[in-house]
């Protein structure tokens, strides 16, 4: 019993530090760029395309920092200065673009270690090796016009005849990499094309990773020549589990092995939920902000309109309007010249402007019906059928900065 | 909490930085509490920089305090920066206030906010900025209000405002595609700063790299202190306008009292501030085709006689009573009070280049910060003057420069601390890249120079030289012999900064004394140790070559010199 408890402790002691690993992994990846991606970038007409071509870029800059010895940061560059949608991606968007390349992709640590040999983890490799397969797919298509099921059933049947049953990520990384392009299997022939264009690096990197592979054992005995070898239809579900003739226990860890998988990507993604409700709250707060902003604003500004209307500087205009509408104070022409002209001032510095010239003033136009409303303002509405009409200019054209807010008005004879 | 601070002349702006949710750095200007002219509280991006200590003792700061001036002027500091450095004092009654107390309640102010704002987040830095041709003791006492504010001493760090404005200018570049840089830094470039605010002209030539992340910005000259700003373009437009105005009404100005001068004078500047805002306004619209149109009228109430008078000012004329600001005087400059009366933007550009060997020419970029630089004119003349270096104005002149301070202690703090920290995880980070930090994270690197030479005076002669003008900071030096005791008693020590020791213009900034534990011999050689840390923080000690008394230390004592300050020089007076 004391035995079983201890047990049980050590067992929970070791869940929780593998939780732990977990959140602290999915804290490094702070977010799942592809999906932020997806999220903002608006200019993306098909995503499997974008992230095949990221992909393939990705592959094709990371074998030429390999052969030139460049930094990684040179991959960065590589990729968004040659992807389609250049001039699509907002200067936010690159950023984020940039996160995923080094966050969500693989070729920084194949330049790091100036390829893959010095490279520690197989798993790693393993991994990468499932994006240049399905790129070298897509390169050696003979037949563009395939349907979506059958790309999807063909790179995952080839892939896993090449690495093996046994390997139990063989599934789960060629999933991942057909769940990513799958959106744009619609357009393999784009995908042809984008492939082709850098099928020499593609080949190189791929060999490369393969011969890492085999030279490592990678390979499980079980698999099959041949990247060409595509037609065997996979055994979904079943690709991880034991041959026959193995016995129940060996069964029996697989399982457990598998549920540790799953539970594992549970904790992820609830981690991810976790990290977008954040996100959320935050853009919450910021649209809250931004509201109390705009509710503030016409207060904000009409109050600093009425002090500078009521300013030393332009005489008090509104105390001095009270007191004229009310009674109290007799005014004079010279106060009512005084009161319109700073009043005009003042909209200047609000960038009101008014625009007539003075030879403008009561000038003798003709205006053609169509103008009326138009271009200019009238003092009545047109009675009769007239085409044309004499008018003169008697008030000004108003504009708020460059904005035409009234036209010039004309009084019709 | 990475907070900058424009401490500015007329307005102080706060800004913090932070990391968005793409990632990327990013300031904002962050709203002011103070209170309103009738005592509301508000928050406001500009916390004017103005003092007013009402008759119960109780002082305010802000909009209040700069309404309140209009109505109690004798009870009310503003400018006070101008006079940082100097020993000068504001006496109200019984209460005295020095400029770094000024200063003090104005970054408190600030603080104040922060912690209500964001409290319970703490404050990694504070970076204050100050102009770049402020010397060490008008630093020292910047970073002394900041300490009195409450703000922790090793928190703070003070930076030249127009590399700050640079700073801001460059993180906004980041954030656009290569192609539509307006700035292209691959390759070393010389940028001229040129930041010209409603009193001062501040300028900066500094060389800048951007490889890969990292921004090196070196300073390679910075121009001197110079009074020349938005200020003087309208006193001269409102010179103009009195000289219309006497000669129409037959008015002979010397027989006009000496304050009623001063009150038309100002009406008259206050009115020409605004025909250049109307005017900047319109241009900035782009309503060009109507420049020759362009016209601003208002009447000024009581301006004479008590009677209200109509004025009226084209941008033509605006601008030719301001042209020979633009223009070098075609006279030679032979005492202060010629420079002052031929005050133009062309001398301290000029100035500044010579001073330091640099070829005009070798500018490739002018950058225009300040609130002045938006006037359409400006960016003009520049453009003429550097024909083979591109113009480029920052568009949020007034915030630009608290933006970049902010940015600034974002990078100084957590980029450096990270990647100290990745450093020390792993001595080769490629192998095991840090996750914190992010490929888009730059790393600043600044090197600046004194603005002027340090000159010492011991014995009221020449005073020498103890440290060039072109010396790059932090630095400490020892000079041995520097010179001998006069009197038994104590040392009094004078510090100035100029360029030579032969200067016209070289100003006194202030006088210390060390007084001897016991007498020492006349004529004992005494030495000097200096040291300047990289906010510009100058430490002196004068050994003394006695066996009893050992080091005075010159930053902890300082005496009192006549204060420069008259009242009447608040007063704008245009004649």
């Amino acid at each position: 019993m004391q035995k079983a408890e201890t047990d049980g402790v050590a067992l929970q002691s070791r869940d929780s530090k593998r939780s732990a690993e977990v959140k602290e992994a999915s804290k490094r990846r702070s977010i799942n760029h592809r999906f932020e991606i997806k999220r903002v970038v608006k200019d993306v007409d098909n995503f499997g395309k974008f992230f095949f071509e990221l992909d393939v870029l990705t592959i094709a800059g990371t074998y030429q920092c390999i052969i030139q010895k460049q930094k990684s940061n040179f991959i960065k560059n590589f990729v968004i200065e040659r992807t389609s949608y250049k001039d699509k991606i907002a200067r936010e968007e690159r950023d984020l673009i940039f996160k995923y390349l080094d966050h969500d992709n693989f070729g920084f640590r194949l330049i790091a270690n100036e390829g893959p040999r010095n490279v520690e983890k197989t798993r790693y490799l393993q991994d990468a090796f499932a994006v240049c397969y399905a790129a070298l797919y897509f390169v050696e298509m003979d037949d563009n016009k395939r349907d979506v099921n059958s790309i999807h059933d063909d790179i995952k049947a080839g892939y896993l005849s090449l690495i093996g049953r046994s390997y139990i990520y063989a599934s789960n990384d060629i999933n991942r990499v057909i769940f990513r392009y799958r959106e744009g299997f619609d357009l393999s022939e784009d995908l042809c094309s984008i492939a082709a264009s850098h099928r020499d690096e593609i080949k190189a990197l791929y060999q490369m990773i393969y011969d890492e592979l085999e030279r490592r054992g990678a390979f499980s005995s079980d698999k099959e020549d041949g990247v060409t070898d595509r037609q065997e239809k996979p055994k979904i579900e079943n690709d991880t589990l034991p041959q026959s003739g193995q016995g129940p226990k060996k069964y029996e860890e697989v399982l457990q092995k598998k549920l540790e998988d799953y539970k594992l990507m549970l904790e992820f993604f609830e981690s991810q939920v976790e990290e977008l409700k954040e996100y959320n709250s935050i853009l919450q707060k910021e649209v809250e902000n931004l509201l109390q902003e705009r509710c503030m604003l016409p207060e904000r500004t009409l109050v600093k309109l009425f002090n500078d209307l009521n300013s030393e500087q332009f005489g008090y205009l509104l105390d001095r309007i009270y007191l004229y509408a009310k009674g109290l104070e007799p005014i004079t022409p010279d106060a009512v010249r005084g009161i319109f002209t700073n009043i005009l001032a003042v909209l200047t510095l609000h960038n009101f402007h008014a625009f007539l010239a003075e030879d403008e003033y009561k000038k003798a136009i003709m205006v053609k019906k169509e103008e009326l409303g138009a271009e200019y303002r009238c003092n009545t509405a047109l009675i009769d059928g007239r085409d044309a009409y004499q008018a003169e200019v008697i008030y000004p054209e108003w504009r708020y900065g460059n904005k035409l807010i009234a036209t010039k008005f004309v009084r019709l004879k | 909490m990475h907070v900058g601070i424009d401490l500015g002349t007329t307005n102080t702006v706060l800004a913090y930085a932070r990391r968005n949710r793409y990632g990327i750095v990013e300031p904002s200007v962050v709203k002011i509490m103070q209170l309103d002219e009738y005592n509301n509280s508000i928050q406001e991006e500009l916390l004017p920089s103005v003092l007013f200590y009402d008759f119960h003792g109780n002082i305010f700061i802000g909009r209040k305090a700069k309404y309140m001036k209009y109505y109690h002027p004798d009870r009310t500091v503003y400018n006070s920066k101008r006079y940082m450095g100097t020993s000068a004092t504001f006496e109200f009654g019984d209460k005295k206030f020095t400029p770094v107390d000024v200063a003090a309640y104005i970054l408190n102010v600030c603080k104040r906010t922060i912690d209500v704002y964001y409290s319970g987040t703490p404050l990694e830095q504070v970076t204050i900025t100050v102009p770049a041709s402020f010397n060490t003791d008008q630093i020292r006492d910047t970073r002394n209000a900041a300490l009195k504010a409450g703000f922790e001493e090793d928190k703070i760090r003070i930076i030249p405002e127009p590399t700050a404005a640079f700073i801001s200018f460059v993180n906004d570049q980041f954030e656009v595609l290569g192609s539509d840089r307006r700035i292209d830094l691959s390759t070393p470039r010389r940028v001229l700063v040129f930041d010209l605010g409603g009193g001062t002209c501040d300028i900066v030539v500094m060389e800048v790299l951007q490889k890969d992340r990292i921004i090196k910005i070196e300073e390679l000259a910075v121009g001197r202190y110079s009074e020349l700003g938005g200020a003087d373009f309208d006193r001269y437009a409102a010179s103009y306008l009195l000289g219309k105005f006497l000669a129409s009404q037959k008015i002979d100005w010397e027989e006009i009292e000496k304050s009623e001068r001063s009150r038309m004078a100002n009406k008259l500047m206050a009115f020409c501030e605004k025909a250049k805002e109307s005017f900047s306004g319109q241009m900035m619209y782009n309503l060009s085709g109507m420049k020759n149109n362009l016209i601003y009228t208002a009447e000024i109430p009581e301006f004479w006689r008590g009677k209200p008078q109509h004025f009226s000012i084209t941008l033509e004329e605006y601008d030719e009573s301001t042209s020979s600001l633009y223009y070098l005087p075609d006279r030679p400059i032979r005492t202060m009070e010629d420079y002052e009366k031929c005050k133009n933007i062309v001398t301290p550009i000029y100035e500044t280049l010579r001073m330091y060997d640099i070829e005009k020419d070798s500018i490739d970029y002018i950058l225009l910060t300040g609130g002045m630089s938006l006037y359409y004119k400006i960016k003009q003349r520049l453009k003429e003057l550097f024909p083979h270096g591109e113009v480029i104005s920052i568009h949020d002149p007034m915030e630009a420069v608290a933006k970049g301070a902010a940015i600034f202690s974002f990078y100084e703090v957590e980029i450096k601390s990270r990647r100290k920290e990745a450093h020390k995880k792993s001595l080769n980070p490629l192998m095991a890249p840090h996750q914190d930090i992010h490929d888009s994270d730059v790393e600043i690197i600044t090197k600046t120079v004194l603005a002027e030479s340090i000159l010492i005076d011991v014995e009221e002669g020449l005073p020498r030289e103890i440290i060039s003008k072109n010396q790059a900071v932090p630095c400490k030096g020892y000079i041995k012999d520097a010179f001998r005791v006069t009197s038994p008693s104590g040392v009094k020590i004078d510090i100035y900064a100029g360029e030579s020791p032969y200067d016209s213009k070289m100003r006194m900034q202030k006088s210390h004394i060390g007084r001897f534990t016991s007498p020492v011999n006349v004529g004992t050689p005494l030495d000097i140790e200096y040291e300047i840390d990289e906010n510009k923080y100058l430490k002196l000690r004068v050994i003394i070559q006695d066996l009893h008394n050992t080091t005075i230390e010159l930053d902890v004592e300082s005496l009192d010199v006549e204060p420069n300050v008259e009242k009447s020089s608040y007063q704008h007076d245009v004649r």
